[in-house]
């Protein structure tokens, strides 16, 4: 009886071992030139004209060309399915003449038409677009010429408009896909024209992408490798920080952004891996500082603050030194940023008291605080979870403390909880940065109607300066305009930028020639080959 | 027994009604919800907002939407994801598979483990008649004790970590993460099993404890039945019920631990999807999430008490 048990049992655990060889061989002689690339997380939804989500692009900026592009070595427009376009002299009429030739996936044309319906799909209220609708600025309508040229109209000169159409949100789908499913369906079944083809996407678990093999309209800096091309990518979600760097060490993955920056240090030292640190073009890491508020409604409690804080000691410790300080309102990476205020506000707490005294604070009670109105020196500040925002804000309350002012750190759970917190006015400086490769963001943030004006500043000159910005199309006029806002933003003493965003990607040495677009996120995986290892 | 199902349903109803409106109730103590923060956010004016608002019905007074949420609910409808639209009846069918999956898994492991740590730290009565063993006995139960509170108290993100490194990363026997291979649901299920074998040893533990000092099992010894023999047949088969029961209760449990696991090792499944679904504000996909959960977590419930009933004769007799 008990052997006739254990005969069965050994049985089953040889059955059980095949299976274990069987399913571990699969693994091995998977296809050739295909790679694992690990995603930060699931975006809500992949369609790049209703989803918002940076992520989206990462697979689907292969997937989707768009009319222009931005160089990524000189940062300048260069044809994409557009190949030239004109704007008019009051910069409302922008006209496109298309390429020809150009065939989507699923083998229909791509035309003026196509570009149309795109537009049509991307304006459609059914759409209920998250992010594109609101790129498109102050576009109204379009026009198409004929098969091959279309205009688009605008209703006020908008100059960031290039800028969306460069960014895969208005990637050109084809209307045959989009118009085969229900609006939320389409996201399963994509269709474009770019480098590589939608094969699947399950939801929670991959989205498979294949090399196209008509692909032959790419911007001049699309430049496939002689051999060894990726043929397969398959995208997956490491939703968990702390294994995103062990699934690379695993060999699980060959790509993976998002990288911890202490587990980047220990990566460091591991043979058959590199580390591919990409500056992401947009607002540093900063704390907008309110203007309409005691005591950060005085500048020189503002500029006091900016030079108490040990920026350096921040990056050192909380990211590890994969970041550069920040000086300004825009990342070093975006366009027209201006070196000018590279240094300004270095770390001195001498100067920083010798400000709060010059404004008249007093330690009567020697507490270590300065006083003020009921009490010491206080500052609110609207602490969100992500970002690693409170471990450098828990730095800043140990760097202010030793300059008389005590931080009253206030966490808020969400965006939506960011928002509110900072809808009640009830706060002194607020952590914030959004990504973007064109400043025109700026205005939102610093013109006295911008709908992100936490500083509560207003100023005629600066809003003016922020209107001509957006509205001038000259490159030149744009790069001085946007210095002296970049210049006029530190004087006034607005933020405390910290640290430029940094994607600390981990990438096989398996992989190469692998570099990232414009926008920093989204990886050129068209260029990228595999060597066997 | 018509009694005693009718006192279930109505326990049933009142635990998933009790859920709905708890989950309803706490996420909107929360300010704002997903969508709005991402229009905001994207740059949309006010009165945009206002529209997409009314348009999923979020601008109606909370009860009113509550009223709307229960009566699509009665019909069956869990409504739609805010921020995909996507049907949410779709969104959860399309992970649960993974996650039973997983679970069962994990069940399978966690309660062959569980029994065995139990068994071997819960024998000290059957040892008492051993003397010749008693040392290496003594040994192995410090070390089932041991194994066992580390089990119940050691965190699914630390034992999951510390599992990657090891099997995956270090020792490269077993992927990191990823489905659809059995390869890639040894690790996770070994790591969730382990977490819920701590409460179901706990069980075996002290049942065996109890059931060891009746006095039929000394008879048992005393006849000289093998040790095996008494300790499967008369005291293992007697402890089953109450283990069947608590494989049942750690059934929530593991739903709690599918959400980190799931994240941890890039597995598709509802408990990532909920995670998702909090981090994202989209209220009814979390709504409906709970809502599941607490319908999985009644039913497997019930069907550990009856398979309980079913392995204990004296329980059927009683009550049937």
């Amino acid at each position: 009886m008990l052997r006739r048990g254990s005969m069965r049992l050994r049985s089953v655990l040889v059955v059980v071992l095949m299976l274990l060889i069987v399913s571990v061989g699969q693994a091995q002689d998977g296809a050739v030139n295909r790679i694992v690339y690990g995603l930060s997380f699931e975006p809500s939804g992949f369609d790049p004209h209703r989803n918002a989500s940076a992520e989206l692009g990462i697979p689907l900026r292969m997937v989707y060309d768009t009319l222009v592009y931005r160089d990524p070595a000189t940062g300048q427009f260069v044809p994409g399915l557009a190949e030239s376009w004109e704007v008019s002299a009051d910069g409302l009429v922008y006209t496109f003449r298309l390429k020809q030739g150009v065939v989507f996936h699923d083998g229909t044309t791509f035309n003026a038409a196509a570009v149309a319906a795109n537009f049509d799909r991307i304006l459609s209220p059914d759409t209920a677009s998250q992010k594109a609708i609101f790129m498109l600025g102050t576009y109204a309508g379009y026009e198409v010429m004929d098969d091959f040229t279309i205009r688009l109209l605008l209703a006020q000169p908008y100059s960031p408009l290039l800028d969306s159409l460069a960014q895969v949100y208005l990637g050109m789908a084809s209307r045959a896909a989009f118009g085969a499913y229900s609006v939320e369906r389409y996201q399963f079944h994509q269709v474009g024209t770019g480098p590589y083809e939608m094969v699947e996407y399950i939801t929670g678990d991959r989205l498979v992408l294949r090399r196209s093999p008509n692909y032959a309209w790419g911007p001049g800096f699309y430049q496939p490798p002689a051999q060894g091309a990726i043929e397969e990518i398959e995208f997956r979600f490491y939703t968990d920080v702390s294994t995103r760097a062990l699934a690379l060490e695993a060999g699980d993955v060959q790509v993976i952004g998002e990288i911890a920056p202490t587990d980047a240090r220990a990566l460091a030292t591991v043979a058959d891996l590199q580390l591919e640190q990409v500056a992401i073009p947009g607002q540093p890491l900063q704390f907008l500082m309110n203007t309409t508020r005691y005591p950060t409604n005085n500048r020189d409690v503002r500029q006091a603050l900016l030079f108490g804080t040990n920026r350096e000691a921040i990056v050192d410790a909380v990211f590890q030194r994969f970041s550069p300080v920040a000086w300004g309102p825009i990342g070093a990476s975006t366009a027209y940023y201006s070196a000018q205020v590279v240094g300004s506000y270095g770390f001195d707490s001498v100067q920083a008291r010798a400000l709060l005294e010059g404004a008249g604070f007093v330690d009567t009670d020697s507490n270590g605080y300065y006083d003020a109105e009921g009490g010491d020196l206080e500052v609110q500040v609207v602490v969100p979870p992500w970002g690693l925002i409170p471990q450098v804000a828990q730095l800043m309350e140990d760097q202010w403390r030793t300059i008389g002012v005590r931080a009253i750190l206030n966490s808020v759970p969400t965006r939506a909880a960011l928002f509110e917190a900072v809808a009640t006015g009830e706060y002194n400086l607020v952590a914030w940065y959004e990504f973007g490769a064109d400043p025109a963001f700026l205005s939102n943030y610093f013109s006295s109607n911008g709908a992100f004006n936490w500083t509560g500043y207003a100023n005629p000159n600066l809003d003016s300066l922020l209107v001509q910005a957006a509205s001038t199309l000259d490159e030149n006029a744009r790069a001085t305009l946007y210095a002296q806002i970049q210049v006029q933003i530190m004087q006034e003493a607005l933020i405390l930028p910290i640290r430029d965003y940094v994607n600390i990607n981990g990438i096989s040495n398996q992989v190469m020639n692998l570099s990232f677009d414009n926008y920093g996120w989204f990886p050129l995986l068209v260029n990228a080959s595999l060597v066997s290892g | 027994m018509s009694a005693r199902l009718l006192a279930f349903l109505l326990r049933a109803i009142a635990s998933a009604w009790l859920a709905v409106t708890l989950t309803f109730v706490l996420l909107r103590l929360l300010p704002g919800d997903g969508l709005t923060a991402q229009l905001r956010e994207s740059g949309a004016t006010d009165s945009v907002i206002a529209e997409r608002q009314a348009a999923l019905g979020l601008d109606a007074p909370l009860l009113v939407q509550y009223g709307r949420y229960v009566e699509a609910l009665l019909r069956g409808d869990l409504g739609v994801s805010l921020l995909n639209g996507q049907p949410i009846n779709s969104l959860i069918g399309a992970q649960v598979g993974s996650t039973m999956e997983l679970a069962i898994a994990s069940l399978v492991v966690g309660a062959a483990l569980g029994v065995g740590i139990g068994y071997v730290g819960g024998q000290s009565t059957l040892q008492r008649y051993r003397v010749s063993s008693r040392a290496i006995c003594d040994g192995l139960r410090s070390v089932a004790g041991i194994v066992g509170i580390v089990a119940l108290s050691a965190p699914v993100i630390w034992t999951g970590t510390l599992g990657v490194w090891v099997f995956a990363a270090q020792l490269d026997w077993l992927p990191a993460g990823g489905a659809g291979r059995l390869s890639q649901l040894i690790l996770p299920a070994l790591v969730l099993g382990f977490a819920t074998a701590g409460g179901i040893a706990q069980v075996t533990q002290r049942a065996l404890g109890a059931i060891g000092r009746e006095p039929y099992v000394q008879t048992a010894i005393a006849k000289g039945l093998s040790e095996w023999a008494v300790g499967i047949r008369h005291v293992l088969r007697v402890a089953l019920p109450l283990v069947i029961t608590q494989m049942g209760i750690q059934s929530g449990y593991l739903l709690s631990g599918a959400v980190v696991t799931e994240s941890m090792f890039s597995r598709p499944g509802v408990g990532r999807l909920l995670l998702d679904a909090v981090l994202r504000q989209d209220y009814p996909l979390v709504q409906g999430i709970v809502l599941w959960m607490t319908l999985v977590v009644i039913c497997v419930t019930a069907l550990a008490d009856m398979l309980a009933l079913l392995a204990d004769a004296r329980l059927r007799q009683s009550t049937l």
